[in-house]
């Protein structure tokens, strides 16, 4: 028997952006809300950027809002053709809460800034920390690597850079350091170590003895992202101001130090205005009658039955398990059992030949389709469960690794479910 | 014809091929950031995994404070904590068990013979030389906080405590050994919360739920108490009786680690799982149903701190979420994963200092709240804490149980 005292008005599945978006709207709106997922989301391995859209088309965008009419003419169950319109209120949102933590992100939906990989290519994002800017037209580069560190090699970063470059019409130099120093020598070293290392000013003036003699006529000195985590804007002025030329960050491989900020500042934001936010758990949605009566939280033993008010569906797709590929190769919503559309492109083939296939693969246009209040839709057409919203990487019509456009996908939707489920 | 191969797989060894090397694990574990004796449970855990078919295991995974907040952290579904107990038990298995977690594994012999001979066993204890002796050959450092042995155990008190007469709900109470032989104050409050609450309230025969053994690596002694508990038990919920606990490290042994971790899988254990709820999780039950009016009042600055292991129960925080509700209490959560203690982890030799830098973050957040008490779930956890932060810790339904009294007191 379900409980009859429903002790939360949202209840949201699923910790990564959208889910946490759908928090932040929701504790705004000033709703009790519940945050429950089976582990952490993306963030912790995404690059800690917001990326809107750069590319539709197989066309680099200048701007994503230069690309959005286009996406909401030509693709119509598109996030963007259903809630491009509070993907500007999402945006300024996540902005305002990574501002309070001290975080900044620069940029505007009027242009794409490019930000240098730790393989020394360049992509376009919408949002990034301050640490990612860089004025790479006509920069000297020093890149500097940390021995011991494996996931950032400054050589192969300051030989890809300059061709990276010039592909986008910037002139770019750059030659690589790696600099060896005692705090360094440890058994186990991470992006994390370091950045609790950078945290400490000890270990900055370390650094900063070291890189004394090899600064020559660099404009920039780029570092893996690992420059603080919990001390992350003071670090990285203190490195800037001492070395008198500015840092770039280059987002590395997981975990993502910029990622875990945003992160730690969103969450602590929402424990702030009294969300309760609960790790580890799968969860299924019950139906009773034309609505979603309550979750099972499947705690060991038996499940914890919550009522529920309105509840916002941001599980992420299928590499994050929201969705699943069944062995006979069609596909499941495994929260709610909610139907899956999937592309007329994929019903031969889910993928297609090579992993990083760069046209993308039919299958990641697949998700639930959900109408403008972003109800998820049945095979009629019509919404399912009046009490349940969908957002995130769930959601079908897009192909957010091709576009470059996962990020601004969870900040609209997020937004927006959450509005819908408060209204 | 050869069998299905998916049939009788086990999920627990399987997951590690889940692993998508996300590092989300290596974000969580309290014990990486404060040694590099550990190399986090990315490592430890799914990586290791694949080397361990037959071969010695590295020692390192005895650094392991095994808290759990890996697997919880997981989102690909990886058991990394439940992958690094049993290779634990099997490095010991190899290597033999230490003495001392042989003995440090029995709470439940310690503790009936030290109250048996409490004034006695509690100087001993707390005298210099006492200590010396312990540290010797428990391992236990002599700085580190050991409870004191009760006078009578928790069993002969209990027969004290008035029930309701006509009960709306009838449960069995696990009290745990530290209930029983320690802190028989923790198991008093909680028959009189339950009782208030219109809960009839046993006390069924039981056993050790046999965690100490688990995590010191003995999983041949774990199996035996799993036996025991599993033949007392199962009556108990067959008669329609929940098993209620307020150890969570205790009920949440009975819920996974005698399937995950011991591999105990079988319809008896699933039925034993699931009539298993810890106190809170019920009362907060009732109070969702419109049938438990808490009315009362606390006015104290508490600090609460969901301990690692009632984390894993995947429930939430049912103790903060009712204490909440208490008139002028000033409740502030923990907000981290593990105080350092996880067990009898923080007690043993070398893992001490480990546990102690693992609770700097919570002892600040208890200065920072300005704190008066201290509220956790789990028992070696309150006494970690309470040297940790030079206060008093408590079991939450000990606070649930003064704000009632006072109540009655008051006649409110």
């Amino acid at each position: 028997m379900p409980p009859d005292r429903a002790p939360y008005d949202v209840v949201v599945v699923g910790l990564g952006l959208a889910g946490l978006m759908a928090g932040l709207g929701a504790t705004s709106g000033g709703a009790r809300t519940l945050l429950v997922g089976k582990g952490h989301g993306t963030l912790r391995f995404r690059s800690g950027t917001i990326d809107v859209l750069g590319y539709w088309n197989d066309r680099s965008l200048g701007s994503p809002a230069e690309g959005l009419p286009a996406v909401a003419a030509e693709r119509p169950n598109h996030p963007y053709a259903l809630a491009g319109e509070d993907l500007g209120s999402g945006l300024e949102a996540i902005r305002t809460t990574a501002g309070a933590a001290g975080l900044d992100l620069d940029g505007s939906l009027e242009a794409n800034r490019m930000v240098a990989t730790a393989a020394g290519t360049m992509r376009p994002t919408c949002l990034a920390p301050p640490t990612m800017r860089a004025d790479w037209d006509g920069a000297h580069v020093l890149v500097v690597g940390l021995a011991g560190y494996r996931d950032f090699q400054a050589d192969l970063v300051a030989s890809v850079l300059p061709a990276a470059g010039a592909k986008l019409g910037l002139e770019v130099e750059a030659r690589a350091a790696t600099v060896d120093l005692p705090s360094l020598h440890r058994h186990h070293l991470s992006g994390l170590e370091l950045a609790r290392l950078f945290d400490q000013s000890a270990f900055r003036r370390e650094l900063l003895a070291a890189l004394r003699g090899t600064l020559g006529d660099a404009t920039v000195v780029a570092l893996p992202a690992v420059v603080g985590l919990e001390h992350a804007p003071e670090a990285a002025d203190d490195l800037a101001r001492q070395l008198g030329v500015p840092v770039a960050e280059l987002p590395t491989l997981p975990p993502s130090v910029p990622g875990l900020r945003l992160e730690l500042a969103i969450t602590a934001a929402l424990r702030r205005a009294g969300a309760r936010l609960q790790v580890g758990t799968f969860v299924r949605a019950i139906p009773q009658g034309g609505r979603i009566g309550w979750v099972e939280i499947q705690s060991p033993g038996h499940p914890l039955r919550v009522p529920v008010g309105r509840m916002v569906l941001a599980s992420g797709g299928l590499a994050s398990g929201g969705l699943e590929v069944r062995l006979d190769g069609t596909l499941r919503e495994t929260v709610a059992e909610l139907p899956v559309w999937l592309p007329e492109s994929a019903q031969g083939a889910l993928v297609g030949r090579s992993f990083l296939e760069s046209s993308g693969h039919p299958v990641s246009l697949a998700g639930v389709q959900v109408d403008g209040a972003m109800r998820p839709l049945g095979r009629e057409g019509s919404p399912l469960y009046e009490n349940l919203f969908a957002a995130g990487g769930l959601l079908a019509g897009a192909d957010r690794a091709v576009e470059k456009s996962a990020d601004g996908i969870c900040c609209a939707t997020g937004w927006r479910a959450a509005q819908e489920a408060v209204a | 014809m050869s069998e299905p191969i998916l049939f009788n797989v086990d999920e627990v060894a399987l997951s590690a091929d889940r692993c998508i090397k996300c590092n989300v694990c290596n974000t969580v574990c309290p014990v990486l950031p404060v040694t590099d004796l550990f190399p986090g449970p990315k490592y430890c855990g799914p990586q290791a995994q694949r080397f361990r078919s037959g071969h010695p295991v590295e020692t390192w995974v005895d650094y392991c404070s095994g808290c759990g907040a890996c697997s919880r952290a997981c989102p690909s579904g990886v058991r990394v904590a439940e992958l690094n107990a049993r290779a634990r038990a099997r490095m010991f298995e190899q290597r033999g068990i230490p003495l001392k977690n042989r003995l440090l594994s029995r709470s439940e012999t310690l503790g009936r013979m030290g109250s048996k001979a409490a004034p006695l066993a509690n100087f001993g204890l707390n005298f210099g030389p006492g200590r010396v002796v312990v540290e010797r050959i428990l391992g236990v450092p002599r700085e580190a906080p050991l409870p004191s042995f009760s006078q009578g155990s928790f069993r002969r008190r209990f027969r004290r405590i008035p029930q309701p007469e006509r009960p709306s709900l009838r449960v069995g109470y696990f009290c745990g050994c530290t209930t029983n032989y320690y802190e028989p104050r923790v198991g008093e409050a909680a028959v009189r919360v339950l009782t208030r609450a219109g809960i009839g309230v046993e006390l069924p025969e039981q056993h050790c739920c046999g965690l100490p053994f688990i995590s010191n690596g003995d999983f041949k002694g774990a199996r035996k108490l799993a036996e025991a508990n599993l033949k007392a038990l199962l009556p108990v919920i067959r008669s329609g009786k929940r098993v209620v606990a307020t150890s969570t490290s205790c009920s949440l042994t009975l819920k996974h680690e005698y399937r995950e971790v011991l591999g105990l899988y079988g319809p008896e254990w699933e039925e034993l799982a699931a009539g298993v709820y810890d106190a809170f999780e019920l009362l907060r039950e009732l109070a969702w149903q419109g049938e438990l009016e808490l009315d009362a009042t606390l006015t104290q600055r508490v600090l609460y701190h969901g301990p690692c292991q009632l984390r894993s129960h995947g429930f939430g925080f049912p103790a903060a979420d009712l204490l909440g509700t208490l008139g002028g209490i000033e409740l502030a959560e923990s907000g981290v994963e593990c105080c350092g203690s996880a067990g009898t982890y923080g007690f043993k030799g070398d893992k001490r200092e480990i546990a102690f830098r693992v609770g700097q973050p919570l002892a600040a957040r208890a200065k920072e709240h300005r704190a008066e008490v201290v509220a956790c779930d789990s028992e070696t956890c309150r006494w970690h804490i309470q040297q940790l932060t030079g206060l008093p810790a408590r079991h939450p339904i000990e606070l649930l149980d003064d704000a009632w009294s006072q109540a009655e007191r008051t006649g409110d």
